[in-house]
């Protein structure tokens, strides 16, 4: 009872004039097949499947950031699995379950090929899945028979279907909601913004991508399943591309970001082709090109006048509850040996050798092209050495990216949730739609864990960190890399382009992480920076580590001096 | 003081974003016969009815074929004149109110069938009908039939149509292959056929696909008799290879015949009454010189079901769609080619099997065979204006 009377508190701290709005338009609408005829009625329940199949493309496009133009192919997968299900005589509700499970399968597979690639690449190979599975249901009759369709009889009425779909729809846009707030949503939205820096805080991409895919095509496939039943025959020319690519239009007309976005979109499509059909008589042209016409118009506006949508997303604020948080790894040593890498003939590390140890900040120091972002990314993973050992336990290493790298439109109070996500152990998909208790539990102590390091950090938790002053941004990914749990931390360029003050926040930062026994290395080119931070500076020069030890004995290094330093003073 | 009439909606459910062709001639038939009822109207009891005629795009797809039929029903429409798409679904629906529906293409054999689809009935010829009369056309001759058919859905019903009829005289078959429908050039398969020593084609397709099958057989020089289903008439195969008349020469089409025992007569004053509303169906390619037209047969299936409808109202006493599809088992009307039009609780079929004749084409126009014993009979209908 406390777990649902915690959840109503926080529903009601965190109710906007925006959600009554849209309770009141889901309760206006139901009563709309008491007003219209079964034939709109049906029309209309058509039209809400295919908004919920929307939401669902909105999470992948506005939350995942992936362009997908396959929306109606998954939509197809379940019609073709609600079909043949529903002509067997199996009951609608596990018609609906066997069209969604398809279509999530379908849309895990396509996620799982795709995404790696570019938003540009991701959007042209889905849209030949598109073609591909439009092409298949027009050539292979078996699928959803031939001119007169798989015909599904029985099941239940249209305003009865209409209820359903309004219902399937509001479900959708809460997992919406619910999903873009849960880890999964905050880390994908984090690799939407800045892939290499997500990657770089340990996040899951291209498996999060695939799952996000997924579960659109889930949502999608129920509908598939749902709407064949209503129009009570499997038609193939009903999922052509022009499918994908209407809903698509839909879900960037309603904006991407917020759950009420699609069926916004789908409403303001709907009008518009009232318009268009009667626009298409005078001009006597068919139905299907006006809309065809219509909505290749709505993209190009869209598009090129960088519109973001009807519904623009709504922040909430996030209650934290002291509970169990992270909790740091265990103190580790990383240990380099005889590690090797190079890109064509040129060897951008050669038998380096090194250690970082606990409570310690060794520096990394050498000039431009010596290989220290190289040996960085082979110490954090994210290339992998030709030559030699990296002995570090699991997950202990976590890095910061050279330039500064923040997710724009994430406060920083989420960026820290994406990082500490690896460590949740209550977060994964099913729970996060749900929101179960233990779920809801964990995350409000993971935001309290947040907040009180954003204050240890002193950096303002709830504005977007795109409009953080630049030495906070840095601080924030600093912070963000620390959230990670990671026992060894790899600072790559902490003061670059900072103001001496500024470099003082950071050296102060990096001194109290040293003594809370973290261990760093820090990769800097201020060298008075380094000589001030560092317990152990290590110089490379062309892929060699030329000298080893502390700050004294370095800058007392004959051949450092020579082959790097020239005439500056260490 | 003129009188009130109260509205019946009679819909036309037709590819109109597809087939215009088709489309409008149905609906053409329609909306004449639809003003020549009600120039008196339909007096039931005190009340005097008149037919309203709203058009329907199915655009070939079921699914909207079966939106627009609860439109239909949700307008309180008295029957539905449809080409046939989707109506294995669509049935149903009109069913609920036991409206009528009268198909007016579409040949397949399950979609009539007077004890489980007591609402369906149909004037137009059937595939089965067309396959069977073909083969037994075909097989006496001795010919070796090569078995076109298009992966359109029109051909893959053909495919089965012919797969029936030929089953007990597969010698005569030199071989079956499916064509792309929307292939431009079918030079590979038609030489197949003739490497497999056909001797003939039998070309079961959309208009498109046995245009593409003449150019391919006659650019090649191979003069093979072609035979089609009733699309071969179809003016966009004329059209087509409007550039090389004499490759449509030799083609022979199976379709219901169009004049009846009585003579022409009748026909010709539908027809003149066709074209005093709606001017003629020109071809676009021309005979001797002169203008080909396209006689309006799927007018005139549209305009039979509409006139039986109309009967069938006078009949029942009641615009109830119900009664009317009960009345419609009890009605007869002379059709527009002189034939009687009638059903019955056995039969929803208009069209018998034996009214289906051949006619091949002389330059540009049809003239029925003198090798078969109906089709000999029947007299040339004129094509040029």
């Amino acid at each position: 009872m406390t777990a649902y009377a915690d959840a109503y508190r926080e529903i009601r701290s965190s109710w906007r004039t925006r959600r009554t709005i849209a309770v009141a338009a889901f309760a206006v609408a139901s009563f709309a097949p008491l007003v219209f005829g079964d034939a709109r009625t049906a029309d209309l329940a058509d039209g809400l499947y295919l908004a919920c199949a929307a939401v669902g493309l909105a999470f992948a496009v506005g939350v995942a950031g992936l362009p997908s133009l396959a929306q109606g192919a998954f939509v197809a997968v379940g019609a073709v699995t609600g079909a043949h299900l529903l002509a067997a005589g199996v009951p609608t509700p596990l018609a609906a379950l066997a069209g969604g499970i398809c279509g999530g399968l379908s849309g895990l597979i396509v996620g799982y090929a795709f995404a790696r690639l570019p938003r540009a690449g991701f959007a042209a190979a889905t849209w030949i899945v598109s073609w591909l599975v439009a092409f298949a249901l027009q050539s292979i009759t078996w699928f959803l028979g031939g001119s007169q369709g798989i015909v599904v009889s029985g099941g239940p009425t249209a305003a009865q279907h209409y209820e359903l779909a309004l219902v399937l729809t509001a479900l959708a846009a809460l997992g919406y909601v619910a999903l873009a707030h849960a880890p999964i949503g905050l880390r994908l939205a984090a690799a939407r913004e800045r892939e290499p820096a997500a990657l770089a805080l340990g996040v899951p991409v291209f498996r999060l991508r695939a799952a996000a895919v997924a579960v659109s095509g889930t949502v999608a496939g129920v509908a598939g399943a749902l709407a064949v039943q209503l129009a009570g025959v499997g038609d193939a020319s009903q999922y052509g591309s022009y499918l994908s690519f209407r809903l698509f239009v839909v879900v960037l007309i309603g904006g991407t970001l917020s759950p009420l976005g699609a069926p916004a979109g789908m409403l303001v499509l709907g009008v518009l082709s009232l318009a268009a059909d009667a626009v298409g008589r005078l001009e006597n042209i068919a139905a299907s090109r006006a809309h065809t016409l219509l909505t290749a118009v709505m993209l190009l506006g869209i598009v090129s006048l960088g519109w973001e949508g009807i519904v623009r997303p709504d922040r909430g604020s996030r209650r934290g509850v002291l509970g169990t948080g992270p909790v740091r790894m265990e103190a580790a040593t990383l240990n380099v040996t005889a590690l090797g890498k190079s890109f064509d003939s040129v060897a951008a590390a050669d038998d380096v050798a090194l250690s970082i140890e606990p409570g310690r900040i060794t520096a990394l120091v050498g000039p431009n092209g010596s290989g220290k972002t190289t040996v960085l990314r082979m110490l954090a993973g994210a290339i992998a050495p030709d030559r030699g050992r990296i002995d570090a336990p699991a997950g202990a290493v976590a890095r910061t990216l050279q330039s500064t790298a923040v997710f724009p439109t994430l406060t920083p109070l989420e960026h820290i949730l994406v990082a500490s996500a690896g460590q949740r152990a209550r977060s994964g998909l099913v729970r996060s739609l749900f929101a179960t208790p233990k779920a809801r539990a964990e995350d409000a102590a993971y935001v309290e864990h947040a907040r009180r390091l954003l204050d240890r950090f002193a950096i303002p938790p709830d504005v977007p960190a795109g409009e953080l002053p630049l030495s906070d941004q840095r601080a924030l990914m600093l912070a963000a890399a620390y959230a990670t749990g990671a026992s060894v931390l790899l600072v790559d360029e902490p003061t670059a382009g900072a103001s001496t003050a500024e470099a003082g926040r950071m050296t102060d930062l990096l001194r109290s992480l040293r003594a809370e026994g973290l261990a760093l290395l820090v990769v800097e080119h201020n060298l008075g920076v380094v000589r001030r931070l560092a317990d152990r500076i290590v110089v490379l020069d062309a892929g060699r580590v030329i000298a080893d030890g502390t700050p004294d004995a370095v800058a007392a290094d004959a051949a450092v001096r020579a082959a790097y330093l020239g005439h500056q003073a260490l | 003081m003129a009188t009130h009439r109260e509205a019946l909606t009679l819909v036309v459910n037709a590819p109109f974003s597809r087939s215009p062709y088709l489309a409008r001639s149905i609906e053409n038939g329609v909306r004449l016969a639809a003003g020549e009822v009600n120039a008196n109207g339909i007096r039931i009891g005190s009340k005097t009815y008149e037919l309203h005629v709203t058009t329907m795009d199915t655009a070939l797809s079921p699914a909207r074929a079966v939106a627009n039929m609860r439109r239909a029903v949700g307008q309180h429409a008295v029957a539905v004149v449809d080409e046939g798409t989707g109506l294995d679904a669509s049935w149903r629906i009109a069913n609920e109110d036991g409206m009528p529906v009268g198909v007016v293409f579409e040949g397949g054999s399950q979609i009539v069938d007077p004890v489980t689809r007591p609402n369906v009935f149909r004037i137009a010829p059937t595939d089965h009908g067309i396959a069977f009369r073909l083969a037994e056309y075909l097989v006496p001759k001795g010919l070796k039939v090569a078995l076109l058919h298009d992966d359109s859905d029109y051909g893959a019903a053909g495919e089965q149509a012919l797969e029936s009829a030929f089953s007990r005289n597969r010698s005569s078959v030199a071989i079956d292959e499916t064509l792309a429908a929307d292939a431009l050039d079918l030079g590979p398969q038609v030489l197949r056929a003739r490497r497999a020593h056909a001797t003939g084609l039998l070309v079961w397709g959309r208009p498109a696909t046995i245009a593409a099958v003449l150019t391919a057989a006659r650019s090649s020089g191979w003069n093979v008799p072609v035979f089609t289903p009733p699309t071969g008439s179809d003016p966009f195969v004329r059209q087509q290879l409007a550039d090389n008349p004499s490759w449509v020469d030799g083609l022979t089409f199976a379709s219901g015949r169009l004049t009846a025992e009585v003579g022409t007569g009748p026909f010709l004053t539908f027809e003149q009454k066709y074209e005093s509303s709606f001017g003629v169906d020109r071809v676009g390619v021309k005979s001797g010189g002169r203008p080909v037209i396209a006689p309006p047969e799927s007018a005139m299936y549209a305009y039979d079901f509409v006139n039986l409808i109309a009967a069938a109202l006078l009949k029942a006493g009641s615009p109830d769609p119900a009664k009317v599809t009960a009345a419609l088992n009890e009605v007869t009307t002379e059709g527009a080619n002189g034939d009687q039009r009638a059903f019955n609780h056995n039969n929803h079929e208009g069209i018998v099997d034996d009214d289906i004749y051949f006619a091949h084409f002389r330059d540009m126009i049809y003239v029925p065979v003198k090798d078969d014993a109906l089709s000999a009979t029947l007299p040339t209908l004129p094509q040029t204006r």
